[in-house]
């Protein structure tokens, strides 16, 4: 009992003086509330004052528990218990006291600048709150009248002020939005394209928002500056103007953010977030522009430097927003079918892309029948389509189209007067259309067209020129002039596909440019424009060998260069054949039927597989006809280039028999080397001879001529030949 | 294929055990806080991106890739360096080398003489852009165009380096670029197939193309791109044969798909729908091949413009004049290949000549779309897949020399499809070997290409063996900087 009593006795000395200390806290916190506005913090204070962070957590913590336990105390066994009746108080009375000196230091902490607004003020009077509930409790829980009721309200309420001044303390340390941030990134501002951004709306104020108006927002107003609205920006803070716009020399802002990082003044201050480089750059260039708020970036000239800045920010995948509702999905899959593709501009986009092809498959239903998407079309081609003027009627009512393609359609203008009444159309194409100089002004009715394409129609150039002119506000695309410069037609073509004819063949020509005039020459010279045979289909007929050189003419071009193209005279063609040596590895053609396909060796490629070739031996060619023939002379073309080891035969006999076996020299001959020909045409005549099997030998040259330079060493010299003609 | 029908099936049971087995909060809680993504939507992980629609607005609806096989040279053509030609017959120096590899074609020369270009350059247009003698059409056009002379790129030979541009990888097998833009936007044409190839040789060295360049790899084979033939018919055996009807060949090719059906029920392989699609394909072409490949309505404007050449089927100039027509129809992909650009030896007078195939119906190009109001949505590009050296392979004069190949830097441009116009990208140093400034890798290149038609290249993804392909592989970024 003593024991008891004893420690009541200390209690009691406890609870008065402690009582006491609380009082006096409570009156001073009083008494500091109602003269707030004339208070003047001295400097060592203000250390004090910013310790109001540090040391709000142990009331924090003690006032919690001491309220939890004070909610369960009473059951009636608890009531008195000491744990719940002591141990309880002291933690009230040490929570409420440090509240208390809280409140003081907060009081001192929001006389300092930027420190005001209605968070401000819930956090005060909620911590104040707080100060006076856990001292009234302290005091009323003594009495015997204090029950469980008020002990479970109490409890609530105290830990309720706590809750709601914990909660506006740190809206004003970390900011409005700090604690739904992570799971509220679903209302995330919606990005804006670059052609809907505003100078300040888009560039300038997201900065600031995130880098600046955490301390420079109505509740924290460091500097009295504001820095959410334009308003308040032009106003300035406490130190003045932040900015005359076009005058940044002068500029207060500048001068702050362009501070070195140790200045006490620089903005931001240090340890919180820095403005990178560009956003320096963007801002001193908007204090050194007008200080615009609402003009768009895309106003600004292409090259002004803010423009070029702040497009780059602009992240060139933002979908336009368009605030029509999206079209139902099953009727955009029932429109779509092979000749027309109805899709969203991009995932999740309500703007629909219509594209009609086919012009076997056009009606004008198939335009008509877009009208339950006729606000979501947003862009259209009929490109190629035989589109009538009075089809177009079916676009009235596509408010929202702004993309029209009537590429080469059949309309002649007057249908485009329906045009006029779309609202949002920018891009038209109307080239290669039958549109006349008459329809120009029409274009002037459609408020909002930037883009024309209106090129290949019967408006003359003048007039499109001047029509540029008069409307510098849309890029007239009204196609490349004709500047007289002459281009130099292409080849001509032979159409034959054999140049071995047996009795009589028909030159036959083309031309892919239409209305081009053929001239030739058989006397090997270039053919000119007024002089030379004119080629003219079915007409020219061939009955001995003949060289043409022809060229291709035609008014307001130049002349082609000549193609040659030699016909050679094969009567006699052998029933069967064969090649008594094996040709080169690269050379090996199409085997002995090369030599008699009636298609000559192309001069430009001795890779080409038209030319078949030999090395170091002796090469025999056999043919056979099934009923003797008269023999009259043998010809056959080489290939010479000495630079790759290419050289014609140099020997050639001629064999004859009428039964196998039987064979006879007719012929031998040797040939010298023509200079600086590639394609050698070689012809020996025999004297008349009948026979039903018929040999060559070609004989190659067997080493290189002349001096062999050190790279060629071990060369040996090829032999190239094709086509071999009889007659 | 025969594995990814089995593996289909295995695919299945196993997420229906794994979603056995992943009952109970605590698992799901402690699988969250693990793998983020884990239970965010139920098979995510597993499923393929939805596909057919750009991932945001596109500034490009359609590309034409005139690729310029063989690799000109950027010191001809848009990479002016005039200290190469002061310092002509000058070895290189080894710092500026850096220890680059050579090909197996210079590895053994001893000398590195370095030789200034042979054709003269001029400055055009607003850009001021530096021009050589040898592209007087592209010139014109400069304002029109954006040059990049900073490409780079890993490989040094023709058939890695081209299939690198076209697959995003060296070696093969994967899907061309054309076939992963078909994948990510689907067609526009029904009509049509959404990625078409065509193929023209020029005068010059050339190296061959493959089929591989616009294989499907791992996707559909649906999105392989369609070879047109060089000849009078661009599409062979398009016509009916003799006596068969319209109708006949309906009721065949519907009775075909239903024989089709009953196989594909049974097997389940992809590539049986592919071909039932395939052929209906193919019947819809016979209609819009003639229409879209017929020239006789081309003005004779347009015939100047691309040069007389254009008439010619098989020609670079019939091949540029097409695409513009198969882009106009919808085509999403319409690929040119011209062979020849590989001048190891006499590269003033061959190159001369290629460029004389390719000069004014690449700029034709550009002005033709543009004058139909078709470059904004149109997005072409010029370029081979790399550059040639500063210096001569083999023995030079001031007239006469060749150059080998050099991955390290090369010229390309592109135009229209919200790229910026009259714009010079990148620098080179003064001698042509390296980038000085924004360089811009295969990977960004492919990623901008993307990014033009509405594709984010990080998303347009295919999974196959185990592992999400893109056609960035795992790099590339969008070049912000020539986006307009």
């Amino acid at each position: 009992m003593d024991k008891v009593a004893a420690t009541g006795n200390t209690d009691k000395r406890f609870r008065n003086i402690t009582g006491n200390l609380l009082l006096v806290l409570d009156v001073f916190v009083l008494f500091l509330l109602v003269f707030e506005h004339r208070l003047q913090i001295p400097a060592w204070l203000q250390v004090a004052g910013r310790m109001h962070p540090l040391v709000l957590h142990f009331p924090l913590v003690l006032l919690v528990v001491a309220m939890g336990l004070e909610f369960f105390r009473f059951p009636s066994r608890h009531v008195t218990g000491w744990f719940y009746e002591q141990f309880a108080t002291y933690l009230l009375v040490a929570g409420a006291a440090l509240a208390g000196v809280t409140v003081i230091m907060g009081i001192f902490l929001s006389r300092e600048e930027g420190y005001d607004g209605e968070v401000l003020d819930w956090h005060k009077w909620a911590g104040v709150g707080v100060l006076f509930f856990a001292s009234l409790v302290f005091f009323l829980r003594k009495y015997k009248w204090y029950n469980r009721l008020l002990a479970r309200v109490s409890a609530i309420i105290v830990l309720l002020l706590l809750l709601i001044t914990g909660h506006y303390g740190a809206v004003l340390t970390h900011g409005e939005d700090f604690l739904l941030a992570p799971v509220s990134k679903a209302v995330e501002k919606t990005a804006v394209p670059l052609e809907e951004a505003r100078i300040f709306a888009d560039v300038i104020s997201p900065i600031f928002e995130a880098k600046c108006v955490s301390c420079h927002n109505p509740s924290k107003s460091k500097g009295e500056l504001l820095l959410t609205d334009s308003a308040s920006i032009m106003k300035g803070g406490k130190s003045g103007k932040l900015f005359v716009p076009g005058d940044p020399d002068q500029s207060l802002l500048l001068r702050r953010i362009h501070l070195p990082e140790g200045d006490k003044k620089r903005m931001p201050p240090a340890g919180k977030p820095q403005l990178t480089g560009t956003e320096i750059e963007l801002i001193t260039r908007w204090v050194a522009g007008t200080g615009r708020f609402s003009t768009k970036i895309t106003e600004l000239p292409a090259t002004d430097s803010f423009r070029v800045l702040a497009s780059a920010g602009f992240s060139s995948t933002v979908t336009k927003n368009y605030d029509f509702p999206a079209a139902d999905a099953g009727i955009i899959s029932g429109l779509n079918n092979e000749y027309r593709v109805v899709s969203p501009l991009a995932a999740g986009s309500p703007a629909l892309d219509v594209l009609l092809f086919n012009r076997a498959a056009w009606s004008p239903e198939r335009l008509s029948e877009l009208s339950p998407i006729k606000k979501q079309v947003v862009s259209l081609s009929l490109n190629a389509l035989p589109v009538k003027d009075a089809d177009l009627s079916g676009l009235v009512g596509f408010d929202n189209l702004e993309l029209l393609n009537l590429n080469g359609t059949d309309i002649s203008g007057e249908g485009l007067k329906v045009l006029s009444g779309l609202p949002a159309l920018h891009t038209l194409s109307v080239s290669g259309t039958g549109l006349t100089a008459a329809d120009l002004p029409v274009f002037t009715t459609m408020k909002k067209l930037k883009s024309l394409a209106i090129w290949n129609t019967r408006i003359p150039q003048d007039d499109l020129l001047d029509f540029r002119a008069g409307n510098p506000s849309v890029t007239v695309n009204a196609g490349s002039p004709d500047n007289g410069v002459k281009l130099k037609l292409n080849l001509p073509q032979v159409v034959n596909k054999v140049n071995v004819f047996s009795g009589k063949a028909l030159l036959e020509l083309s031309h892919p440019v239409k209305g081009v005039e053929l001239r030739y020459t058989v006397d090997g010279t270039r053919p000119d424009s007024s002089t030379s045979f004119v080629y003219a289909a079915q007409e020219v007929i061939i009955d001995s060998n003949t060289t043409f050189h022809i060229r291709a003419f035609k008014e307001g071009w130049t002349g082609s260069e000549e193609i040659v193209y030699s016909f050679y005279e094969g009567r006699l063609r052998p029933d069967s054949m064969a090649l008594l040596a094996r040709p080169n590895e690269v050379h090996k053609a199409n085997g002995v039927y090369t030599l008699f396909d009636q298609v000559l060796g192309n001069p430009a490629n001795f890779f080409s597989g038209s030319w078949i070739g030999f090395s170091k031996v002796d090469v025999g060619v056999l043919m056979k006809f099934d009923r003797p023939v008269e023999l009259t002379s043998v010809a056959f073309n080489t290939f010479q280039a000495s630079y790759r080891e290419f050289f014609g035969p140099v020997a050639l006999q001629v064999w004859t028999a009428s039964q196998p076996g039987d064979f006879r020299l007719v012929k031998s001959v040797k040939f010298t080397e023509e200079k600086n020909r590639a394609v050698v045409f070689r012809k020996i005549e025999l004297p008349g001879t009948t026979a039903r099997y018929v040999k060559l030998v070609f004989t190659p040259l067997d080493k290189l001529p002349g001096k062999v330079s050190k790279e060629k060493v071990g060369l040996v010299p090829v032999m190239l030949i094709d086509e071999i003609l009889l007659n | 294929m025969e594995k990814d029908i089995i593996e289909h099936s295995l695919n299945q049971s196993r997420r229906r055990f794994l979603s056995k087995l992943s009952l109970g909060l605590g698992s799901v809680a402690l699988g969250s806080l693990l793998i983020p993504d884990l239970f965010s939507s139920p098979g995510a992980a597993d499923a393929m991106p939805t596909t057919g629609l750009p991932h945001f607005a596109p500034k490009a609806k359609r590309v034409i890739y005139l690729f310029q096989s063989g690799a000109p040279s950027q010191l001809e053509s848009f990479d002016y360096k005039p200290k190469l030609r002061e310092m002509m017959g000058q070895e290189l120096p080894d710092s500026v080398r850096g220890g680059q590899r050579l090909t197996g074609m210079t590895a053994s020369q001893k000398s590195f003489p370095m030789v200034g270009s042979a054709v003269d350059f001029k400055q055009y247009g607003k850009a001021q852009a530096w021009v050589s003698d040898m592209f007087p059409y592209t010139a014109k056009v400069v304002d029109d165009i954006c040059i990049i002379r900073s490409m780079h790129t890993e490989a040094i030979n023709h058939d890695p380096a081209i299939t690198f541009f076209e697959t995003g990888a060296q070696q093969g097998n994967r899907p061309s670029m054309g076939s992963w833009v078909s994948y990510g936007l689907g067609s526009e044409n029904k009509n049509l197939p959404a990625f078409c190839v065509l193929l023209s040789k020029g005068r010059g060295n050339g190296q061959g193309v493959y089929s591989k360049l616009w294989g499907s790899g791992f996707l559909d084979s649906i999105h392989q791109g369609v070879k047109f033939s060089g000849g009078g018919d661009p599409v062979l055996y398009l016509n009916d044969m003799k006596g068969m009807s319209r109708q006949g060949r309906r009721q065949m090719l519907d009775k075909l798909a239903s024989l089709n059906q009953i196989s594909y029920k049974e097997f389940g392989d992809p590539e049986i729908a592919t071909k039932i699609q395939q052929y209906e394909m193919a019947y819809r072409m016979q209609t819009a091949i003639p229409e879209v490949t017929d020239l006789s309505k081309e003005p004779d404007s347009i015939i100047k413009m691309y040069g007389p050449d254009c008439l010619v089927p098989g020609t670079f100039a019939a091949n540029a004049l097409l695409a513009r027509k198969l882009s106009e129809n919808g085509v999403r992909f319409v690929q040119l290949y011209h062979q020849g650009w590989d001048q190891h030896d006499t590269l003033p007078t061959e190159m001369a000549k290629q460029a004389m195939d390719v000069d004014q119906a690449s700029a034709a190009l550009v002005t033709d779309l543009k004058q139909r109001g078709m470059l904004d949505e149109t997005l072409v590009i010029w370029g081979g897949e790399f550059g040639r050296t500063n210096y001569s392979q083999g023995q030079f004069s001031k007239e006469n020399y060749g150059r080998d190949h050099h991955p390290r830097c090369f010229s390309i441009w592109m135009a229209g499809g919200g790229i910026k116009p009259g714009l010079v990208y990148g620098e080179t140093d003064e001698f042509g070997y390296n980038i000085i400034k924004d360089p811009v890798h295969v990977h960004d290149f492919q990623a901008t290409i993307l990014n033009q038609l509405g594709l984010d290249h990080e998303k347009l993804i295919y999974k196959h063996l185990g592992r999400r392909y893109r056609l960035t592989d795992v790099s590339g970024s969008v070049v912000k900087g020539i986006i307009a």
